[in-house]
């Protein structure tokens, strides 16, 4: 394929072309954020903005979530080799969701826009957004019993949703027809579209300051550059084969762990992360998507390494993945993944981070909380009448560090999302929050602890509400590494009107899992209590500074019994 | 001879700039900080100045103890009342990250220790309307709490923010609250969230309080003592102090929300700005206040001046209460240049500071920083550095940027030249975040630049901005100073009521508006302002569904259904232009409507600089200087003070003054104002 | 030696083909090489290196992980 040949960029002017490309998407996520619909899009900033050039490499990104920008060239490069190049006139939006033509899970859409120079397209923008609702079997897309993905949603091949500008009715009336609140998805759509329009002015600026193929070159350039860069990095650590291993609890159909395995090779310059040992896929959405663990094992490094590499596709050349087709890493048709993206996914980049740990000690994390704690609902608004889904999210501790605690309280590896702020939740939805908190002894004791988990109880005010649940780590804990203990489980319980405890789901619904389930119907008066996972601490706890436990102890962090039991606390 | 005075309390120097309005003289004086005792600088700096105490007609003053109180987290203890089972809301935050492939980032820790978040039990709906109400019972267990902490804290040192669910539909709860807890506790100064930050989104409105809170007895304190000072020295003229939106306000009020006072030292820069901007008849601006640790970097548009409700103190710590729009960056003289793992060169955020400072200060400082490759380059004056008050070491300089200019196989020149571009393209992008990321483009833009270290770097970020025009001010040094004195007072006020644009009540807009306005009125008349105000309306809207607000104007008159469909429709037209498209029939929400008023004071004129007649023309000295595409170039050195009004020079050239020094690059046109501020055509 | 073939499936239709190392699904163009005597699909070039150096020397072409393989993998983790 023709690629410009200009002589080697100064480096000055390569980190300027990086840093335009990041403001575009930083742009082009701000305009998505004022201008979305669902709070999963504009407080939970459950999105990414990007360009890639027309091979399909990632070119441009900002600090959205890992497992978009790690799985989004998939889908753009196979977009490109479905319908070619060609297909792409200016003014035409393509989108882009389903999980066996390279997307990581059926709710994440990839709208793209190519941006067109001296009349042919340059590259593209895109944004990946994870649509709130888009059918299927339950209220908010989240089947967590579903065995085919043909029970998770709408599915989109590549298709064209504005031609030339114009809406593409036919294919509209089908997507929203097929959602349970299209006037939301009109409306999030709307700004993704938007978002697009955006971000194609900026490039065009660029592209009349640069041109085309100088700035063709300095992508290609920066590609490149990142690769170097992740090869000297991957370089700089000591060869060697290290191993490491998790589970996902159970699947929402059976009632058994499946497991992940990795064994990394680390041999000059390059990595190999095979995952042949895994288990087979699940039934249940749990499976990932290839793309899902390839993200996983791209950030995994990323999280290692220097802050300073431009993120693009070049930086994630040296990584070489090898899966099984049918298993728990890599799902084979028709199963399901819904869950594999949002659970699988922190599971998996904290195997490799565990792995790593045998090449980079200090630069590696015990295991976090690791599950996004997904709870959805839909129902008819008691005071507003119309239908309502939302997509409901917690954070959860990050694991201890070699020189740090981890995080209390934060977004899962795979995101970066923010919450939804009480005020907005209430307003929207006929729930009250009757508490938001952090859990007290949640982390895993170590030289430094896990960051501690968050509990939260809705109280319903409608007189019924459909909600599901795809969580884990209910039943295990996230690893704590070099002596640090493992952190809290989360879970999801139930207080029935008039009941006075908290009780599991499978108790008092009889579900299969206490962490996965859907369609269950809640009435006015339950409550809810979801409790996210803390995450495992790094080192021997016995070695924690006194200052750093007696400050726990004076925030109410740790109990003094924990204090004692975990740390030897005498004083 | 009536002289009115502004004053910059900075991090290093306080600087004074007056103008004796019958003669239009300006006076200045520049005084080292005293940030133990910030007054004491003030007051240094009005005796430096030889004004008399009898002429001083009027005294504004910047100050950035706020700033400082939060950036050096030297604040009050704060004590967090709340709605009970929420008094984790600041440490949990909102569970973003800055970095988002980072195990080394850490989240911020609020300005309150969890142990100091007190819950009360109470609770409002969405509506506002009372599901748990507050007893007496509750409010002797808080006070009882309270009591604890005062033993514990040092006696002052305590203040309390309140921030209940739903205030901002309801305050009840929250007035109730403050009526308590001042009868109790007389000395704990309160604040409420829905006064300082009337918005949804409790994490944020809580950050803010607790902003406020924190920095309350430092500013309380640095208000007492200003005024006993003042009072010391038989100081009666009004007086006042800049906030964080520009205009100024009375010290009572500054007392009373001090965290609107949180840019106060910053606006200055920006409200001078565009002083000088609507001097030269330029509309459109970009200040560049660049100084030795940090820039700052601010936007006039149209001849006005933007501004923001999301400033944050650092990533995750937001401010919601209006600023002007400004973005600060860790890039100045100071700033040190290294090498990454991947081999590029960078610069900042890093910075040298006063000590070690630069290689050339020769104090002990061995990472190249901006200042020395422009000492390399021949921009600085060895001799003439601060005016000659620190000589500057021209062969340490030269061996850094050599031993670095290796490492990447480049001469000394073009090393430093790199720093230079790399620092200069660091500022170029606090520019970006504030034009281009905001769909303006900066070509159409004139830089004001000043502070130390601005006007050498001018020119090269305008010509990387594909800017045209640069300004130079008079006294660069001293342009914040500037700002707070020519700064007008404004008064901003918020009714926050829901409506959608299909059951909208214009009467009851009208009524709300007509009292909102008597009240910015009325607070302008306190703050001593007996002109006619300049009021102006705006609603904050977004589509049914969304969840962020855009400010629309509303034009002026009596609320009608009919003014109130045309601002529904200049909603949709902002939409349009901002995002690219419009929702056409989609219900609109009205959450806010907010008025503002200004009172307009005459703004003192510049002097006048002789003219070609009368002076002499000025005869440059030379100096070799290194400039990108020439080599080095025996290049005219001028000094200012020398330049008549009208004089104009085609580059390259270098003008010093005592605190700055402009660069003037090869075929650059330099004209001098009537009033001595230069502009460089590029 | 290896090819490249463009997938011959109707554009009403998908057919879901992995590569052999990576496991990726591949929309439209394949790789065809000849690996000791058996016909095997990459996504490309790069797999097919991999698939040669590393999945067969170390693997074998139809790996089955063994028994006890969570043990063995406890074994060989940090701790």
């Amino acid at each position: 394929m023709p690629t410009q040949q200009l002589e080697q960029i100064d480096s000055v002017t390569l980190s300027v072309v990086n840093n335009a490309f990041v403001n575009v998407c930083r742009e082009m996520g701000t305009a998505m954020m004022r201008t979305s619909y669902s709070p999963i899009f504009n407080e939970g900033l459950d999105f990414s903005c990007m360009m890639f050039n027309t091979r399909g490499d990632l070119i441009g990104q900002a600090e959205f979530c890992p497992t978009m920008l790690g799985s989004c060239q998939y889908a753009m490069k196979w977009m490109l080799d479905e319908v070619g190049l060609d297909a792409f006139g200016p003014g035409d939006v393509y989108i882009h969701n389903d999980p066996y033509r390279g997307q990581n899970h059926l709710p994440e859409h990839l709208v793209v826009k190519a941006v067109f120079w001296e009349g042919k397209p340059w590259g593209f923008v895109g944004n990946v957004a994870h649509v709130g609702e888009v059918g299927g079997m339950a209220p908010g897309s989240f089947a967590a019993d579903a065995t085919e993905v043909y029970q998770e949603g709408l599915r989109l091949p590549p298709i064209k949703i504005m031609d030339g500008g114009e809406y593409v009715r036919d294919l509209w009336k089908v997507i929203l027809s097929n959602h349970r609140t299209p006037k939301t998805s009109w409306g999030d759509y709307h700004a993704m579209i938007g978002s697009l329009h955006v971000a194609e002015a900026r490039v065009l600026e660029l592209l009349e300051k640069y041109g085309g193929d100088f700035l063709s070159a300095a992508s290609d350039q920066l590609l490149d550059y990142s690769e170097r860069f992740m090869r000297a990095e991957i370089a700089e650590m000591p060869d060697g084969v290290y191993y490491a291993q998790d589970c996902m609890e159970d699947d929402g159909i059976t009632d058994k762990p499946y497991w992940m395995r990795l064994k990394l090779t680390i041999k000059g310059d390059e990595a190999i992360c095979d995952w042949l040992d895994s288990d087979d896929q699940a039934r249940g959405p749990i499976n990932a998507t290839f793309v899902v663990t390839a993200a996983s094992c791209y950030s995994g490094f990323l999280h290692v390494i220097s802050d300073d590499i431009p993120i693009n596709s070049g930086a994630y050349r040296p990584i070489r993945i090898v899966t099984r087709p049918g298993s728990l890493v890599n799902v084979k048709h028709p199963g399901p993944s819904v869950g594999g993206n949002t659970e699988t996914h922190p599971h998996i980049q904290n195997v490799v981070l565990r792995a790593l740990a045998g090449a980079v000690p200090d630069r590696i994390s015990a295991a976090e909380g690791a599950s996004s704690c997904n709870f959805l609902f839909g129902g008819f608004h008691p005071e507003y009448g119309d239908y309502y889904t939302n997509y409901h999210i917690e954070g959860s501790g990050w694991g201890g560090t070699v020189d740090h605690d981890g995080n209390d309280v934060l977004c899962p590896n795979n995101g970066n999302c923010r919450n939804t702020p009480v005020e907005i939740l209430e307003t929207k939805y006929p729930f009250v929050v009757s508490e938001y908190r952090i859990r007290n002894d949640s982390a895993g004791a170590g030289r430094f602890r896990g960051g501690l988990a968050s509990s939260r109880v809705f109280r319903v005010t409608a007189p019924e509400i459909t909600i599901n649940a795809l969580f884990d780590r209910t039943k295990t804990q996230g690893p704590g590494i070099f002596g640090g203990e493992p952190g809290t489980s989360s879970g999801i319980f139930i207080k029935k009107k008039g009941d006075t405890e908290f009780r599991r789901f499978s108790e008092v619904f009889g579900t299969v899992s206490d962490s996965k389930f859907t369609r269950v119907i809640v009435t006015e008066g339950d409550e809810i209590m979801l409790n996210s996972a803390g995450a495992g601490g790094y080192g021997n706890p016995l070695e924690r500074a006194r200052d750093l436990v007696e400050e726990d102890l004076r925030q109410g962090f740790i109990s003094r019994d924990a204090a004692v039991k975990s740390y030897g606390y005498q004083g | 001879m009536p002289v009115r005075i502004g004053i910059d309390t900075g991090g290093t120097f306080t600087d004074l700039i007056g103008v004796d309005e019958a003669t239009n003289r300006l006076v200045i004086a520049k005084t080292p900080s005293t940030p133990r005792r910030p007054v004491e600088a003030v007051m240094n700096a009005i005796e430096n100045s030889g004004v008399t105490n009898d002429a001083i007609a009027a005294l504004s003053i910047g100050t950035t103890v706020a700033t400082n109180a939060l950036l050096t987290r030297r604040g009050a203890n704060v004590i967090y009342v709340t709605t009970a089972g929420f008094e984790d809301i600041p440490h949990i935050q909102r569970m973003n990250r800055k970095l988002h492939f980072s195990l080394k980032w850490r989240k911020p820790k609020p300005l309150v220790e969890r142990r100091n978040c007190l819950g009360v039990v109470e609770r409002l709906d969405f509506h506002g309307r009372v599901l748990i109400p507050l007893e007496v019972a509750t409010l002797e267990a808080l006070a009882t709490d309270i009591e604890a902490r005062r033993t514990e804290y040092p006696e002052g040192s305590l203040a309390i923010a309140v921030c209940l669910l739903f205030s901002y539909v309801n305050p009840d709860h929250e007035l109730r609250l403050r009526d308590f807890l001042r009868n109790r506790f007389p000395d704990i100064p309160v604040s409420l969230s829905h006064e300082v930050a009337p918005i949804w989104r409790e994490y944020e409105r809580g950050s803010t309080v607790i902003a406020d809170s924190y920095v309350k007895p430092i500013m309380q304190e640095y208000v007492s003592t200003t005024r006993d000072a003042l009072e010391a020295e038989h100081l009666q003229m009004p007086w006042s102090l800049m906030k964080s939106n520009g205009g100024k306000t009375t010290a009572e009020s500054a007392e009373a929300e001090p965290i609107k006072l949180l840019l106060s030292g910053l606006a200055g820069g920006i409200i001078a700005g565009h002083y000088f901007g609507q001097l030269l008849g330029l509309d459109n601006l970009v200040t560049l206040d660049m100084g030795g640790t940090s820039c700052d970097v601010g936007l006039i548009r149209g001849g006005k001046i933007g501004y923001s409700t999301n400033f944050e103190i650092e990533f995750g710590l937001p401010v919601a209460t209006p600023t002007i729009d400004l973005t600060t960056i860790g890039a100045g003289g100071g700033s040190i240049a290294w090498i990454d793992k991947g081999g590029l060169l960078r610069v900042g955020p890093q910075s040298a500071g006063a000590d070690p400072g630069p290689v050339c200060y020769d104090a002990g400082g061995t990472e190249v920083t901006v200042t020395d490759a422009n000492l390399v380059l021949g921009r600085l004056n060895p001799g003439y550095f601060l005016g000659g008050k620190i000589g500057l070491n021209v062969a340490k300089a030269e061996q850094a940027l050599t031993q670095l200019g290796e490492r990447l196989g480049l001469d000394k020149h073009a090393a430093a030249q790199a720093v230079v571009d790399i620092a200069n393209e660091n500022m170029a992008n606090a520019i970006r975040v504030l034009s281009i990321d905001r769909g303006l483009d900066p070509r159409e833009f004139a830089l004001v630049a000043f502070g130390g270290a601005g006007p050498l770097s001018a020119c090269d970020i305008a010509t990387k901005m594909g800017m045209t025009k640069v300004v130079v001010p008079v006294y660069p040094g001293l342009t914040s100073a500037f700002g707070a004195l020519i700064a007008e007072p404004k008064v901003n006020k918020v009714w926050s009521k829901h409506f959608r644009s299909d059951s909208t009540d214009a009467e009851t807009v009208d009524r709300h508006l007509k009292d909102l306005v008597a009240g910015v009125i009325t607070e302008l008349r306190a703050e001593g302002f007996a002109g006619e105000p300049t009021v102006s309306r705006s609603v904050s809207m977004r589509y049914w569904g969304q969840n962020y607000e855009q400010d629309v104007p509303m034009p002026d008159g009596e609320v009608t259904p009919e003014l109130l469909d045309r601002t529904l429709d200049e909603f949709h037209r902002v939409h349009e232009q901002f995002y690219g498209y419009s929702i056409s029939g989609e219900t609109i929400e009205l959450i806010r409507f907010n008025v503002e008023a200004t009172g307009h004071t005459s703004i003192p004129s510049l002097p006048s600089l002789p003219t070609n007649g009368h002076a002499p023309t000025p005869t440059p000295t030379t100096r070799p200087v290194f400039f990108q595409g020439h080599g080095v170039v025996d290049c005219p050195i001028l000094q200012r003070d020398d330049l008549p009004a009208g004089f104009r020079l085609t580059g390259p050239a270098i003008v010093e003054e005592v605190v700055s020094t402009t660069l003037v690059h090869p075929g650059q046109r330099l004209d001098v104002h009537p009033t001595g501020v230069m502009t460089i055509t590029l | 030696m290896s090819r490249w073939i463009e997938n011959d499936a109707q554009w009403y239709e998908q057919r879901m083909v992995h590569c052999a190392a990576c496991g990726r699904l591949i929309a439209k163009h394949f790789l065809i090489a000849d690996v000791a005597g058996e016909r095997t699909t990459f996504c490309g070039e790069g797999c097919e290196q991999i698939y040669r150096d590393y999945v067969l020397t170390e693997r074998g072409r139809d790996y089955q992980r063994p028994a006890d393989v969570m043990e063995q993998y406890r074994e060989l983790m940090v701790p």
